[in-house]
């Protein structure tokens, strides 16, 4: 299933009206659908939206009624200093993933279909492979006296590592999200015509005219939802910044954490997660209109 | 320059592997040596041992969890025209847009108010949630490749409707189902976010441990978990895809 998208959108088809009309309803009973689909939305309710909805109430009920964690959020500094970090390691980590992401997809869209599979094997292994374990992995390589570090010793001069740095979040977090948008950016160039780009060479194009001006409008949403997609799980990702980067690296996520843990401050965490949910389902809805048909949050 | 991204897709990968067979005590890269010592030490803990037990139970439950409402709910979907059946949809396939770090806090009150942290068949619950929708999109998609009128064929020839789903849908969503089961077990074995919260330091995974482990003392018997890890989880994709090429050669027959 890795290697297929699937729709996000719910799927076409039911009883058709006409069917009904010409025979005798057979399966299409609505009453045991109806109990298929209600039983598995009652569990979800129970064990998903009953916490979640839980925990958003309390942003607004603790400590006590009102919006005072959301006045406290959009006032203090800190809190500012820790949305905007946030937001630009997304963002970066968004541009890199795309302009690292796009030639990859070119490459493997265009490749033969057999070695286009084996080379496929490379983005997805890593994608089923633990982000705890890739973190881990750059704290090895970027370390003091990791590979990386030693690598670019004749560059920087001096043998510290980029670990707990800006750098290291954006590298990890590049390498952690970079199968998205080349999975997603794949499949929709896998079903541009090539014969449209062929035409306009024949049409007198020349090879980086026809790219630029057929070629790349077509790929653009689907480049422009993985460059979204990448963004939004940027910023809600917990695990890498909270190994990888040092305090002044703290995201949003790590915040969280840390005032349901440590400080106790529970109604400023539920806000902070609000409003982390509220922009995190806005810009999925966004990538939804992006890429259309494919599903592209699907590995 | 794509071989270059491909490395650098694959290396940090690769390193970690190589790093579980350092023959120091001290992480270093490229090695010192070569050694079986951090298998042996893995092996004999039984802290480590434990985890992985531990993570292999969870999932497999919040695997079979989600399969089975994955799978009703997407037939659902599918056979269901009525009112609601965009918010159903909304609801299902939620999970996979939401911030784990928000999951994580939601399942922390919640559990702490039921005095559940730390209960492993309450975390298998909450990780079920976060496959569901996957099992929903590999399911949903093969529903859409299938004939409806099998089914009713097989209820004109007087099959019940749950012989029908048995006998004749099923089967032929049976690649599907084992795609999403299989992706929803990966998802559980090595989840590292709920778990930071809801462990309870009763239930710790391997997910859990490594976590502490790389906060706390960075060994190379790290690597080793690590390994486990990549090789539980790269050897169920392998299963997943000639399972899937298997049973799609049989499906189309």
């Amino acid at each position: 299933m890795t290697t297929r998208t699937p729709a996000p959108g719910p799927p076409r088809g039911g009883p058709g009206g006409e069917r009904r009309r010409r025979g005798r309803p057979r399966l299409r009973r609505p009453a045991f659908a109806a109990v298929a689909l209600g039983l598995p939305v009652a569990v979800m309710l129970a064990v998903y939206a009953w916490p979640v909805g839980a925990m958003l109430v309390r942003s607004v009920t603790e400590p006590e009624p009102g919006l005072s964690n959301l006045v406290r959020a959009v006032t203090d500094p800190t809190i500012l200093h820790v949305l905007w970090v946030t937001v630009r390691m997304a963002a970066e980590v968004a541009v890199v993933s795309v302009l690292l992401g796009f030639p990859v997809a070119y490459f493997l869209a265009t490749s033969p279909p057999r070695r286009a599979r084996v080379l496929l094997l490379l983005v997805v292994i890593p994608f089923w492979t633990s982000v705890l374990v890739r973190s881990f992995a750059w704290i090895v390589l970027l370390g003091d006296g990791g590979l990386v570090t030693r690598l670019l010793h004749p560059l920087t001069g001096d043998g510290r590592g980029l670990l707990y740095g800006e750098g290291a979040v954006v590298v990890a977090l590049t390498h952690i999200l970079l199968p998205f948008p080349v999975l997603i950016i794949k499949a929709a160039l896998d079903r541009i015509d090539g014969s449209l780009t062929r035409a306009a060479r024949t049409l007198g194009a020349g090879p980086l005219r026809a790219f630029a001006l057929v070629y790349l409008p077509l790929a653009a949403p689907a480049t422009a939802g993985g460059g979204v997609l990448v963004f939004v799980i940027g910023l809600g990702f917990y695990v890498t910044p909270a190994l990888v980067g040092g305090p002044k690296e703290s995201t949003i996520a790590v915040v969280i954490a840390r005032s349901v843990q440590e400080t106790f401050d529970w109604g400023m965490a539920a806000t902070l997660a609000t409003l982390l949910l509220l922009l995190a389902v806005g810009l999925a809805l966004a990538v939804r209109r992006l890429t259309a048909v494919k599903g592209a949050v699907a590995p | 320059m794509v071989t270059l991204v491909l490395a650098f897709l694959v290396a940090p990968v690769l390193i970690v592997v190589v790093e579980s067979f350092n023959g120091v005590d001290y992480l270093a890269f490229p090695l010192e040596g070569w050694s079986l010592r951090h298998y042996e030490r893995f092996l004999g803990d039984a802290s480590w041992l434990e985890a992985t037990a531990l993570s292999a139970r969870i999932a497999l439950v919040a695997s079979a969890v989600a399969t089975v409402v994955g799978t009703a709910a997407a037939w659902g979907l599918a056979r269901f025209a009525g009112r609601g059946r965009s918010a159903a949809f909304a609801l299902l396939y939620s999970p996979i847009v939401v911030p784990v770090i928000v999951l994580a806090m939601s399942y922390y009150f919640l559990f702490a108010d039921l005095r559940l942290i730390g209960r492993w068949a309450a975390i298998a619950v909450a990780y079920s949630v976060m496959g569901v929708p996957y099992v929903l999109v590999s399911v949903t998609g093969a529903l859409q490749r299938l004939d409806p009128e099998l089914e009713n064929a097989a209820r004109t020839l007087g099959a019940g409707i749950a012989r029908t789903l048995l006998r004749v849908t099923l089967p032929q969503l049976a690649s599907a189902v084992l795609a999403g089961a299989l992706f929803a077990f990966v998802i559980a074995f090595d989840e590292a976010v709920v778990i930071l919260f809801v462990s309870g330091g009763d239930s710790v995974t391997l997910a859990r441990k490594l976590w502490d482990s790389v906060r706390y003392d960075l060994t190379p018997t790290l690597a080793v978990a690590g390994t486990v890890l990549i090789c539980v989880c790269v050897a169920l994709f392998l299963l997943s895809e000639a399972a899937g090429a298997l049973l799609g050669r049989r499906e189309r027959r």
